[in-house]
């Protein structure tokens, strides 16, 4: 059985787009439009990785990473945005990888791999 | 009988001949000697005698012989006899008519040799009476022993009566011209010293008058010193009048000491002259001059002003050295004489007192013009300097020719030369002058404002002179430090010798005098200035290095402020400059996050599409076309990705580019480019473009993209049913006022709440930045928007932007 990843970004083709790949690749993919839906998910599907936006409309990924590592939240996370520039943010360095968002996804696969067996 | 009645009728006609003939002579030449010659001719003529002559009585020489046929010509005039002496004289003492055939023999006879008169014999004598009073004596002589008939010494009495008619005609004639003359002359010296206002020339008329009036050999005026009393002569006219005045008053009192003009004379000395403020002949002490001298008060309202002194060696008569007319003219020339001095001392006084305060006005209104000029404009050092210096040297201040400002430096060790204003050749000096003097000049706070402003002349010599001055301060030895350590002004009139000034200092000015004074603040002495007049050649008067000394008194607080002002407006522009680079990163930062912003927007659904792309491309057959299409949108959203990568992790910063230019110029600009769009959209435009607004600094890309913004708004707003645009523009209080109003009907209050707002738009194809961009440029231009949203009517967008030029 592969690694349960939860997806969670406000876009929805977006959102399509990771799953379907994200399948491929064997793992186990659920997804969320917010932050709120996915604080419901990560109860109910106990996901060892999460992809996380942080622009999204409500509470923005970079609080609800906050939220997450209060709760001390077992699933890794990486902060996947089109921004490059929150990897300033010393608030994103919480999370245990940043991958800029592109329609090339093979930084994500290899870095989802490389954080899942660490 | 026949012929002794020939004879009767020849002597009667002979008389009658003779008394026709003196009738005549009596109608001619109105000159007295030329007739009485006329008449004595006639009578030896007529008379067949071999000598006639007349005697006239004079007050004071007695009998002078005034005409004669038959006596020595060198007598007449010379020849006098007292009343009394000789027959001629007893005639005139027993005032009747004495003959005898043999007059050496006559027990009067008295012989007169210049005469040449031992020639003659007979002699027959007739007082010339006037109403009783002998005036005179008419005398024939014969050289034979002739006896006198009763018919001629009847015919020579009568005669005498007539002469007599003649004597006192010509005597009144006499008279009269005697008067007129006075009369002409004291009109004329009245005319003259009633239209001579400066007192010596005055005083000069007066004397110099008062002298050819009474044919006086000399005159003098004095005047009273009003403090001490004294009289001090102030002019006199006549050969040798000085030792003659002088003699006079060393006769008049103790405690002379006079000598020549200017002389001062103890007042009681002359106080018996004047004590009875009255005319008076000095009745003093030494008898040879007892009379000559006559002294007049010069009387103002009855104050003694001083007095007029005449002096003449000759008598008038034998009666009074001078006549009774003499002293009433000399006396009305006195009193006129007193009251035109003191009109002309008191025009010189209020001339004196006037041209005082006109200066003293002059000086106040420059200094006040100056100030003026340099205190309440607020401005840099360099341009409170230069108007200092210009105040100085323009012809309407204090007109030096050259003038340099040295400032201490902050620990007052240093003077150095700021600045020198001046001409640096007598050419150019020239040029200045003759220009400054065509050109009309505002008055001077007005002139040294705008002159301040003006450029610098690009080259002037002086002013790097100026520059070049340097010197440690040091009272001891530089005049420079002694007007700082005294804090008063001093003025050099021989600079090369005086050991204050500094070889190097005379060398580089090489002006021969020149002024110092101290500008002060207060107590504080901030610098020195120097002026001199190396082109004129003016000398430096007291009351120009006064004038120099308040105008640095002055300037000094002036440049004081302008220094604080300097170094504040300094401290201001770093302010300014932090204050731009924060806005800047601010505005970077907005302009960063608004970029960021829509590249994010674009980015979001670029990936799915790259990325299903991606899918396609794998999923399809290789063989397949689709294949290739969908590779070509994987490589452009790489491509566009690539693009944008660079905005969302880093965006550039977009700088304004302030240019001078006028605002109207934009908006015609942009309204050209969209004119079709408006006239398409059916919406009339309204243009009223305020010729007050003056050119600013603006970014002028930055501020059409408003305009530009703006309009397009008010097209979309007003798109489908039409409307009126009116953009309007004027200048208020420092402002460019820009107006925007549409009859686009307004905005919901919803939407007006967040017209500012990034990425809030209510259009389909709106990217929402727009207002907020035109926010956000007119605030980086320091201006402010005003909306005024009526709703269901339009929306007035009000541009507040600052007219600075710089």
């Amino acid at each position: 059985m592969g690694n349960r990843i939860l997806v969670v970004d406000d876009e929805e083709n977006i959102r399509l787009l990771f799953k379907e790949e994200l399948v491929e690749e064997g793992y186990e993919v659920e997804v969320a439009a917010n932050a709120e839906d996915a604080a419901g998910k990560i109860e109910t599907f106990k996901p060892d990785l999460i992809t996380l936006d942080i622009k999204m409309p409500g509470m923005d990924g970079i609080e609800f990473l906050r939220r997450l590592k209060e709760k001390n939240t077992k699933a890794k996370i990486i902060i996947c945005s089109a921004y490059g520039s929150f990897k300033q943010d010393f608030r994103t360095w919480a999370s245990e990888a940043y991958v800029v968002k592109s329609a090339d996804l093979n930084e994500l696969k290899s870095t989802i791999r490389k954080v899942l067996s660490s | 009988m026949k012929t002794a009645m020939e004879a009767l009728g020849q002597v009667l006609e002979d008389k009658l001949d003779l008394i026709r003939g003196v009738c005549k002579i009596a109608n001619s030449s109105p000159d007295l000697k030329q007739r009485l010659q006329m008449i004595v001719n006639l009578v030896s003529e007529k008379l067949q005698a071999d000598c006639c002559s007349v005697f006239l009585l004079d007050d004071f020489s007695g009998l002078v012989l005034k005409a004669s046929k038959g006596l020595h010509p060198d007598s007449v005039d010379q020849v006098k006899l007292k009343v009394g002496e000789g027959i001629t004289g007893t005639a005139v003492a027993e005032k009747k008519t004495i003959f005898t055939r043999n007059a050496p023999s006559h027990p009067k006879y008295v012989y007169l040799p210049i005469t040449g008169e031992e020639q003659f014999q007979s002699i027959i004598s007739t007082p010339i009476l006037s109403d009783g009073e002998c005036i005179g004596v008419i005398n024939v002589h014969t050289k034979d022993q002739r006896d006198f008939s009763p018919v001629e010494i009847q015919t020579l009495e009568t005669l005498a009566g007539q002469l007599s008619g003649i004597i006192k005609i010509s005597y009144l004639y006499e008279k009269n011209a005697g008067s007129l003359r006075e009369l002409s002359l004291i009109q004329e010296t009245g005319r003259k010293i009633s239209s001579i206002l400066t007192v010596p020339e005055l005083i000069n008329a007066i004397t110099q008058g008062c002298r050819e009036i009474i044919q006086a050999d000399c005159s003098a005026l004095w005047l009273r010193d009003e403090s001490s009393g004294e009289f001090i002569k102030k002019c006199s006219a006549g050969p040798d009048a000085d030792s003659q005045m002088k003699q006079h008053f060393d006769i008049c009192g103790p405690d002379h000491n006079v000598s020549g003009h200017g002389c001062r004379v103890d007042v009681s000395s002359i106080l018996p002259v004047i004590s009875g403020l009255k005319p008076k002949i000095t009745c003093s002490l030494d008898e040879e001059i007892r009379g000559k001298y006559c002294c007049f008060p010069l009387l103002s309202q009855s104050n003694l002003l001083g007095m007029l002194s005449v002096y003449r060696e000759k008598p008038h008569s034998r009666i009074s050295h001078y006549s009774e007319s003499e002293m009433r003219l000399l006396a009305l020339l006195a009193s006129q004489a007193g009251l035109a001095i003191d009109n002309a001392l008191t025009h010189d006084r209020l001339k004196n007192l006037n041209e005082k305060s006109l200066s003293h006005l002059r000086e106040l209104n420059i200094l006040y013009e100056a100030t003026q000029a340099m205190g309440t404009n607020m401005m840099n050092l360099d341009k409170c300097l230069r108007m200092a210096l210009n105040a100085v040297t323009v012809g309407d201040g204090l007109g030096f020719n050259r003038a340099i400002l040295l400032l201490l430096n902050d620990d007052g060790s240093m003077l150095q030369g700021m600045m020198g204003v001046g001409p640096d050749s007598a050419r150019e000096a020239g040029e200045i002058w003759e220009r400054v003097s065509r050109q009309k000049k505002p008055d001077l706070s007005e002139w040294l404002i705008q002159n301040a402003e003006e450029p610098l002349k690009k080259k002037s010599y002086f002013n790097d002179l100026a520059k070049s001055l340097r010197f440690p301060v040091n009272p001891a030895e530089c005049i420079l430090s002694r007007t700082i350590a005294e804090k008063k002004p001093f003025n050099v009139k021989n600079a090369a010798n005086d050991k204050y000034v500094k070889k190097d200092l005379l060398v580089k000015l090489g002006c021969r005098s020149f002024a110092t004074a101290p500008l002060m603040a207060g107590e504080k002495a901030l610098g020195v200035i120097l002026v001199d007049n190396l082109y004129s050649g003016a000398p430096i008067t007291d009351s120009d290095l006064q004038f120099l000394s308040h105008f640095g008194s002055q300037a000094g607080w002036a440049i004081q402020n302008s220094s604080i002002f300097t170094k504040l407006e300094e401290v201001n522009k770093d302010l300014f400059l932090t204050q731009k680079r924060l806005s800047d990163s601010e505005h970077f930062a907005v302009l960063g996050e608004l970029s960021a912003e829509i590249a994010h927007e674009i980015k979001n659904p670029l990936v799915p599409i790259g990325g299903f792309a991606r899918r396609l491309f794998h999923k399809l057959e290789k063989e397949s076309p689709s294949r290739k299409y969908a590779r070509i949108i994987v490589d452009e959203v790489a491509r566009l990705e690539l693009l944008l990568s660079n905005v969302l992790n880093y965006s550039k910063k977009i700088e304004p580019v302030f240019s001078p230019g006028n605002l109207n110029k934009a908006i015609e600009d942009i309204i050209h480019l969209m004119k079709e769009d408006i006239e398409e959209n059916n919406i009339r435009l309204i243009c009223n473009l305020g010729n007050d607004v003056p050119d600013t600094y603006f970014d002028p890309n930055q501020m059409k993209q408003v305009v530009s913004n703006l309009v397009s708004n008010a097209i979309e707003s007003m798109a489908e049913a039409g409307g009126e645009l009116k953009i309007s523009t004027f200048r208020d209080d420092g402002h460019v006022i820009l107006k925007f109003a549409d009859t686009g009907g307004g905005m919901s209050e919803d939407t007006a709440k967040n017209m500012f707002n990034p990425f809030f738009t209510t259009k389909k194809y709106g990217t929402g930045i727009g207002l907020p961009l035109v926010k956000k440029i007119v605030e980086n231009h320091k201006g402010k928007i005003g909306v005024e949203n009526l709703a269901g009517t339009g929306l007035i967008l009000t541009l507040i932007l600052p007219c600075e030029t710089k």
